[in-house]
């Protein structure tokens, strides 16, 4: 029986890992694996709007923790009145803005505002969010399955119409008279009238001494 | 050539058994399955002795699903206990460790992902940072179930989605 040196050095070698093997199976082990989920949501955002100084201004915020969103597109609308050809005209305007610091936005507003709308579409990273300041003027129509109800607020005057007032114009807005201009020499047809249609009548009267007769 | 035999049984032998001494079984007693014992030290490594009898050692791991349910990003969730997971040991002996880890967080959109060590789970008064990698920690599970804690804590400005991380729990006895 030849065996050579290197079998007989390898086999018991191999024997043992064997054997080590075993052993360690006995030892058993057990695993089990799960499945953790989770939804991230939208952190809420809020955002306001004010006006002082000619400025529109506002903050737009995170509501989870409280700070300023910085580098977000907000939408500025804006309704105002503006004279065009002598009659007062209701127009809108908007703005495409991004907060600064800590959030905050700013525009400057020269013209006679009623109403003004600072809106946040949202992102991937917070919800959107909305604020308004002053009264739209709008007339909403409210349709039923019988009848078109149509919601006016209670008015003095028909919307648009025009009327001299002791020689001041004045339109109907939102359902109050609203002055226009002031009109030296009255006004008629939602106009001033011009100097050449005013007609003055002064009457003197002057009563003579009778003549003394000698 | 005999003698180079003899001498290398001989050493096979003695490391044999050293083996099985350092795995703090029983050498002097190599019972089997059913084999009538008072205590473990009667039984062979890999037995326990249950109701005097060596049986082979078990310990079936479970463990129940996580629901981190909603979160907003920038705040962490289950830090007050409230998120955990059951471990149950169903085999009849105490774990000997009890190894975690996980995978990273992946949305339903893959592009969006978070880091498995946003993940911390909690046992015996610690939190521990979920690991990408083997952890083993020797913490014994007994036979029964056992609640281990997990909280969530999602970086601010993390992207709107639902995410999924496996979470592996791993036991030996």
């Amino acid at each position: 029986m030849k065996i050579s040196k290197r079998v007989a050095l390898v086999l018991p070698i191999l024997f043992l890992l064997v054997l080590v093997s075993i052993s360690y199976a006995v030892e058993t082990t057990s695993s089990n694996s799960i499945v953790a989920t989770v939804t991230v949501l939208k952190p809420s955002s809020s955002i306001d709007i004010d006006f002082f100084l000619g400025f529109f201004y506002g903050q737009l915020k995170n509501n989870a923790n409280g700070k300023g969103l910085i580098n977000k597109p907000v939408k500025l609308t804006v309704q105002y009145s503006e004279y065009s050809h002598g009659n007062l005209q209701l127009k809108t305007a908007t703005y495409d803005l991004e907060t600064g610091y800590n959030g905050y936005w700013y525009k400057w507003f020269g013209f006679n505002w009623k109403y003004a709308k600072i809106e946040f579409a949202g992102d991937a990273t917070a919800g959107p969010a909305s604020a308004a300041i002053g009264t739209l003027v709008t007339t909403t129509t409210t349709t039923t399955t019988t009848s078109t109800t149509t919601t006016t607020k209670p008015c003095e005057c028909k919307e648009d119409a025009y009327r001299c007032n002791l020689n001041k114009l004045e339109i109907c807005d939102d359902g109050k008279w609203i002055f226009v201009k002031s009109c030296l020499f009255g006004c008629s047809n939602k106009e001033c009238n011009p100097p050449s249609t005013t007609s003055t009548t002064t009457s003197t009267t002057t009563t003579l001494p009778p003549k003394r007769t000698h | 050539m005999k003698k180079l035999i003899g001498i290398a049984t001989l050493a096979l032998a003695l490391l044999a058994t050293a083996v099985f001494a350092a795995d703090g079984g029983s050498p002097s007693i190599a019972a089997n399955a059913n084999v009538y014992c008072n205590v473990d030290a009667d039984c062979a490594t890999g037995y326990t002795c249950q109701n005097y009898a060596c049986v082979l050692k078990t310990c079936g791991i479970t463990a129940s699903a996580l629901d981190f349910s909603y979160i907003v990003p920038g705040t962490t969730k289950g830090s007050d206990g409230s998120i955990y997971s059951t471990v149950a040991n169903g085999g009849n002996t105490p774990t000997t460790s009890l190894d975690i880890w996980g995978t990273a967080w992946v949305g339903l959109n893959p592009a969006n992902t978070m880091p498995v060590g946003q993940t911390s789970w909690y046992y015996a008064g610690n939190w521990y940072q979920l690991s990408g990698s083997w952890q083993g920690t020797g913490f014994s599970v007994s036979p029964g179930s056992t609640n281990i804690a997990f909280e969530l804590a999602v970086p601010a400005g993390q992207a709107t989605d639902t995410y999924a991380q496996t979470i592996t729990f791993m036991a030996g006895c």
